[in-house]
């Protein structure tokens, strides 16, 4: 069987969706989401609206708009995918613990990867469910201008990206802890810090470690190497790949204003040994966030696949 | 090798205690073995071992040649495991309950459909096929639970506790489930607190208490193991006293007394203990007829099930 024939015969796929798409709970929850979708756009849309002339011609400001207009989504979608995927993961595998059926499970056929990877599968596609139903309403950026391809293309990568790692830790929490409820609150926890407890956390360490880094790098001095200096980019560039939303925030910053999406240059300062240096090419962020994530989802998903293969003793 | 189930010298220890020790015990194709035993002796344990759930601490299992420690995989594809509680699903209807277990089993697509119709008309529930399986009564979901270990088709059927906190007539219905499923072909391994319930079905049946075997046998077996301390009942029509001196003078005879209670006017009972083979009691029908006593009925009590199981378990629990 192939890779994608496994997938498709997965049965805990199947059960999964069926139990999540029956009833009314995933339409509600559908529904609520295209509506502040629409709500957040038509917000951004105000500015546009408000303007009591506007000629055909007024290209700039189609631009800002329609941009706009993309980040409000992007920020909608990212929000939403952070709230749902710890809930929708959480009980992955602790529900079965708490359904009594997780015995029942390990004594048929049902191998320890089908069961961590359908469940995953099954959040995933509910997630990416939400993310294709907003494309419609955020393509009312398209029609403004002022969005590349490039910028749609990170998005949504920096999208998938960020409901993948978290159903990961979502599914991992819940095969190591017993209860669902304690998988649903840490799992809450991850993602929370994960979205603002990071730079919050990098802001108040650098205004702490700041001076105490001067000292130690430029000798009191005031000047830094070129080595010190590529260190320093390196740190600040895992700080800000591992945030997504300071990742997108910099990644556009050079995307506009470096015009690749690949990566910008910067000028490393000049020492006694290395009298001109060249500039330093650095990966712009979301490089770093996207690949950074997805390998730490292969681990969690490896940890949570021995964790439920692991017989009692 | 005829046995289907092989224990050898299985134990399981938690830290201290010792919840199965040293088991022996081998299941013959095709029987339906009953092993009984009060809270706490360690049925579930042995089950769970036997299940592939639970490492032994030491010993090993055998189901048709495969090491539950050592291939764990080939027991499974053997054996349909209930565990003693219904895993529900919210939100499942009773057919997609069997489909996501049969596809658990590898069952193709395909043959699903007729093979869970089969099923549910086998458990008798086809009626309640499109509800959803946490609206049904605890019998029909035991009895769907049941269904849901025969999907694969396996030889050997596990057991724990088919018919706890079940109402009488759902027990009944589960007993004739399992004299069906037996007469189908397969070794069926349960376990129960309740002797009475079961017994009459069993081929045969273990007694487990603090994590040993106490006794293992047909019921007949463990009926002539206890047959030196039978009890006897005899019902007369009147001179019962007299009758109690004159058994209280006879050899084997042991603890004879006249039993009070609201017998029917006219009828008195006499109980007492005898421990010889049947021709002695025999014999001592045959003296008190020749003293012209009128016996109306003359019987053992001794088998009363719960008794023999009272009689060889000590009370003792782990």
């Amino acid at each position: 069987m192939s890779w994608m024939e496994r997938l498709r015969k997965n049965p805990v796929v199947l059960k999964e969706l069926r139990g999540r798409m029956r009833g009314r709970r995933a339409f509600v929850v559908l529904t609520v989401y295209l509506l502040v979708l629409s709500g957040g756009i038509s917000l951004a849309f105000i500015p546009l609206a408000s303007r009591p002339m506007i000629s055909g011609y007024d290209l700039a400001i189609r631009q800002v708009v329609g941009k706009g207009i993309f980040g409000m989504a992007v920020l909608i979608q990212f929000i939403t995918i952070s709230f749902i995927a710890p809930g929708i993961t959480a009980g992955a595998i602790a529900s079965e613990r708490d359904h009594q059926t997780f015995d029942i499970l390990r004594t048929t056929l049902l191998s320890a990867r089908e069961l961590v990877t359908g469940k995953l599968l099954a959040a995933l596609s509910f997630l990416f469910l939400l993310l294709l139903a907003a494309f419609p309403i955020q393509s009312l950026a398209f029609l403004l201008g002022g969005v590349s391809l490039e910028e749609i293309l990170i998005a949504a990568l920096m999208l998938i990206t960020t409901a993948v790692a978290l159903s990961a830790v979502g599914v991992f929490l819940s095969s190591v802890l017993k209860r669902t409820l304690a998988a649903t609150v840490l799992g809450y926890a991850v993602s929370i810090a994960t979205i603002a407890g990071v730079p919050l956390l990098v802001m108040l360490l650098l205004a702490v470690a700041s001076p105490i880094l001067e000292i130690m790098f430029t000798g009191g001095t005031g000047d830094i190497g070129p080595a010190t200096a590529v260190v320093l980019a390196g740190l600040a560039w895992i700080l800000v790949s591992s945030n997504p939303l300071i990742a997108a925030i910099a990644s556009e910053a050079i995307l506009v204003d470096a015009q690749s999406p690949w990566y910008y240059s910067i000028p490393l300062p000049s020492s006694a040994q290395y009298p001109n240096p060249s500039d330093l090419p650095v990966p712009s962020p979301w490089i770093g966030y996207v690949l950074g994530y997805l390998l730490l989802s292969l681990l969690l998903i490896w940890l949570s696949i021995r964790a439920v293969r692991r017989p009692e003793v | 090798m005829s046995s289907v189930i092989e224990i050898r010298n299985l134990s399981k220890n938690y830290g201290q205690l010792a919840a199965v020790r040293q088991l022996d015990l081998s299941v013959e194709q095709g029987e339906l073995f009953g092993f009984i035993g009060p809270n706490g002796a360690g049925k579930t344990t042995t089950i769970r071992m036997l299940s592939t759930l639970l490492r032994p601490s030491s010993g090993d299992a055998w189901l048709a040649g495969h090491s539950v420690s050592t291939d764990p995989r080939s027991v499974r594809r053997l054996i349909g495991y209930m565990p003693d509680f219904f895993g529900v699903y919210d939100d499942m209807k009773v057919w997609e309950y069997l489909d996501f277990f049969a596809a658990c089993y590898r069952i193709p697509e395909h043959e699903r459909g007729s093979l869970i119709d089969d099923l549910l008309q086998l458990v008798e529930l086809d009626h309640r096929r499109e509800d959803f399986v946490d609206k049904l009564s605890r019998g029909m979901k035991q009895r769907l639970s049941l269904a849901r270990t025969l999907v694969h088709d396996p030889q050997v059927l596990i057991l724990d506790e088919p018919a706890s906190g079940l109402d009488p007539r759902a027990r009944v219905e589960i007993r004739e489930l399992l004299v069906e499923l037996s007469g189908m072909g397969k070794t069926i391994f349960f376990s129960t607190q309740i002797l009475s319930d079961v017994a009459e079905i069993c081929t045969r049946i273990g007694i487990i208490e603090a994590g040993k075997i106490l006794a293992i046998g047909s019921l007949e077996d463990l009926r002539m193991q206890l047959a030196s301390q039978r009890r006897v009942q005899v019902v007369l029509l009147e001179r019962a006293e007299e009758a109690l001196v004159h058994l209280q003078t006879l050899e084997g005879v042991a603890d004879a007394r006249l039993m009070p209670g609201n017998h029917i006017p006219g009828r008195q009972l006499v109980e007492f203990h005898f421990a010889g083979q049947d021709q002695a009691l025999s014999q001592v029908l045959g003296g008190m007829a020749q003293r012209g006593f009128k016996v109306l009925r003359f019987g053992e009590s001794g088998h009363d099930l719960e008794d023999v199981f009272m009689r060889i378990t000590k009370g003792q629990v782990t």
